[in-house]
């Protein structure tokens, strides 16, 4: 997106800026949270294997940070709609047809997102007793980086559904990170 | 049956609409769950097979190995592990195509799938075939078979995702697909003999044989050669968990390339992490909500219904691996490697479980037959990845890739009809 020329004016300009600005802000902090997770893993192999000292509760860390990583990430990728897609026809689409399969496709997600969102919100109030084996972390917490993300995802599905697609959307594709 | 073709007919027509394909399943689970008459919609049953499924560590060697492909592809270490496999085999006919293989399969053993490699390798083995005067159709013919060896031989992502799903080791699974691996190798180099036998392929004249030359690239790439003995020793010596080991593969890439080659910046750093997040996230998401999706197959009671159909045909072994093996060739043609387990393997393993056949065999052959849609058209994504590396069109990379496919098609064959080439080496070693 840092590439894309922003709108000249209006609601779009505010858009752009907005998607640019939590696409930077996702990125960061999921870089962050993956650079933790290594961490946390190679220290436990080297106080284990090295040092003879074992750090068992690295491994419930890991996997918790590992749910907001893929949370942050989930939310970036979906902003660049980098997210996996079979694309048989829609990009053979032109005009209307393209309009409407976009704001389809865009409605239907928001409607899954919505229900995955208020799912996670319930299990999160539900399993506030839970608690994990090495530091009794309540379950909520990882029950809470499920609901941000789906529902960060539900906004911008909202905003694609009403707004249709848009050239510097495409640009913000194209400016994807390569999968390897 | 009914339901199972309800079912899965739901997915592939949301898919081919276009949605993503998380939002594919999820929708699909919905739907289902609604159809087994449970009075209502209880929709946080999905954020718990979610966080079940994303609260494992086994899981978390996705991205760290990804994370190490990405790094390394960064630098110079895939050019000093092409250089050492030019030495080593740029001596015979076709020796550039046989370097190709050889460097592909070295990188396999440190990434864990064959995009990393195309894009890693790929540019790298193409411009070099290039300047020796190597046809380009076929540079870019062995260049994208040669990276169908990546989710075979360990590290693998997609034998990370079967072993999670099917139950079954993931050490084991890694040691299985080294023999396989490393005869679809063989089997690509010798087709280039042939292609270059029969005069189909004119070969340029080859490098005379340089011991210098092999032990001077040797010792440039001996630091990247030893990190596979480090994966794969560490795992089989009791010394890591396979998530371990791609911590260990991520800060190992990490120390070569920022503090002994000094060709890592903190901007590519950032950048390495950024696209392991992007890729990691898509991936995992996924595999999250399908777990809720295979809950409910398993719920509707269409695994274990397919399993009694199956078991209940009077079949041999190699026919039923075979049929098997077409059905994954032909998904893959137009479902991602990772996506494709994950829809199918809590469908098929009972079934093929309850048929006799082992589950290491079967992960084995189901991750090489699913792995040809990555060179296959109409969506193979190393395809696209050789268009924009090549300039070739579609068509041509297409054609350029035919030839190759025989060898891979033999590879699977072969595999299906002995085994023992993806059993013996785990069971020898404990697995």
């Amino acid at each position: 997106m840092d590439d894309a020329i922003a709108p000249d004016k209006g609601p779009d300009r505010i858009a752009f800026y907005l998607l640019r600005g939590i696409t930077r802000f996702c990125d960061g902090i999921g870089v962050t949270l993956v650079a933790a997770i290594l961490l946390l893993i190679v220290a436990a192999v080297v106080a284990r294997d090295l040092l003879g000292l074992g750090m068992p509760w690295t491994e419930e860390v890991a996997s918790m940070l590992a749910i907001y990583a893929i949370g942050f990430g989930s939310i970036s990728a979906w902003a660049r709609s980098e997210h996996l897609v079979i694309d048989l026809f829609s990009h053979s689409l032109s005009g209307l047809a393209k309009s409407v399969q976009y704001r389809l496709t865009a409605l239907i997600s928001c409607g899954f997102f919505a229900l995955a969102a208020w799912g996670a919100w319930i299990m999160s109030e539900a399993s506030s007793n839970n608690t994990t084996v090495s530091l009794s972390i309540s379950f909520s917490y990882l029950y809470y980086g499920v609901f941000f993300s789906f529902a960060a995802m539900a906004l911008i599905s909202v905003w694609q559904t009403l707004r249709g697609p848009l050239s510097w959307l495409e640009a913000l594709r194209e400016e994807k990170v390569d999968q390897p | 049956m009914i339901e199972l073709l309800i079912f899965v007919g739901a997915l592939l027509v949301l898919m081919a609409i276009g949605l993503p394909v998380v939002v594919a399943i999820g929708v699909t689970s919905f739907i289902a769950l609604m159809s087994t008459g449970t009075g209502g919609l209880p929709v946080e049953l999905l954020s718990l097979k979610m966080v079940q499924t994303l609260n494992n560590f086994t899981l978390l060697a996705i991205p760290l190995f990804i994370l190490a492909a990405n790094i390394m592809n960064i630098g110079s270490t895939t050019t000093r592990i092409f250089d050492f496999a030019t030495a080593l085999v740029g001596f015979t006919r076709g020796g550039l195509g046989h370097a190709n293989v050889v460097a592909s399969s070295i990188f396999a053993t440190m990434s864990g799938t064959a995009v990393a490699d195309a894009a890693g390798l790929g540019s790298i083995e193409i411009k070099a075939m290039k300047e020796r005067g190597y046809e380009l159709g076929y540079s870019t013919g062995i260049t994208a078979a040669s990276s169908v060896i990546g989710p075979i031989l360990p590290p693998s992502i997609a034998l990370v995702v079967y072993g999670w799903l099917a139950h079954v080791s993931i050490g084991g699974l890694f040691m299985a697909g080294l023999l396989p691996g490393i005869l679809m190798a063989l089997l690509l180099m010798s087709m280039t003999v042939l292609l270059s036998a029969t005069g189909r392929v004119v070969m340029p004249k080859p490098i005379p044989f340089d011991a210098c030359e092999v032990a001077r690239t040797g010792k440039r790439a001996i630091l990247p050669l030893i990190m596979p003995a480090i994966i794969v020793g560490g795992i089989w010596g009791g010394f890591f968990t396979p998530t371990e080991a791609g911590a260990i593969a991520s800060l190992y890439a990490i120390i070569l390339g920022g503090l002994i080659y000094r060709d890592l910046k903190w901007r590519d750093l950032f950048k390495a992490f950024n696209r392991t997040l992007m890729f990691s996230s898509v991936i995992l998401l996924i595999i999250a909500v399908s777990s809720f999706y295979g809950w409910i197959l398993v719920r509707m009671g269409i695994p274990q219904a397919l399993a009694g159909q199956v078991a209940s045909i009077d079949m041999p072994m190699f026919v039923l691996l075979l049929c098997f093996a077409l059905f994954f060739l032909i998904i893959g043609c137009f479902m991602s490697v990772i996506e494709s387990i994950l829809i199918f393997t809590p469908i098929v393993v009972p079934a093929a479980l309850s048929a006799g056949l082992d589950p290491v065999h079967f992960g084995i052959v189901m991750v090489i037959t699913l792995s040809v849609g990555v060179i296959t058209p109409p969506f193979g994504t190393v395809l696209f990845l050789m268009v924009s590396i090549t300039r070739l069109r579609y068509g041509q990379v297409v054609v350029a890739i035919m030839p190759f496919l025989l060898p891979i098609i033999a590879t699977i064959l072969l595999l299906i009809a002995v085994p023992g080439l993806a059993t013996w080496l785990p069971d020898a070693m404990g697995f």
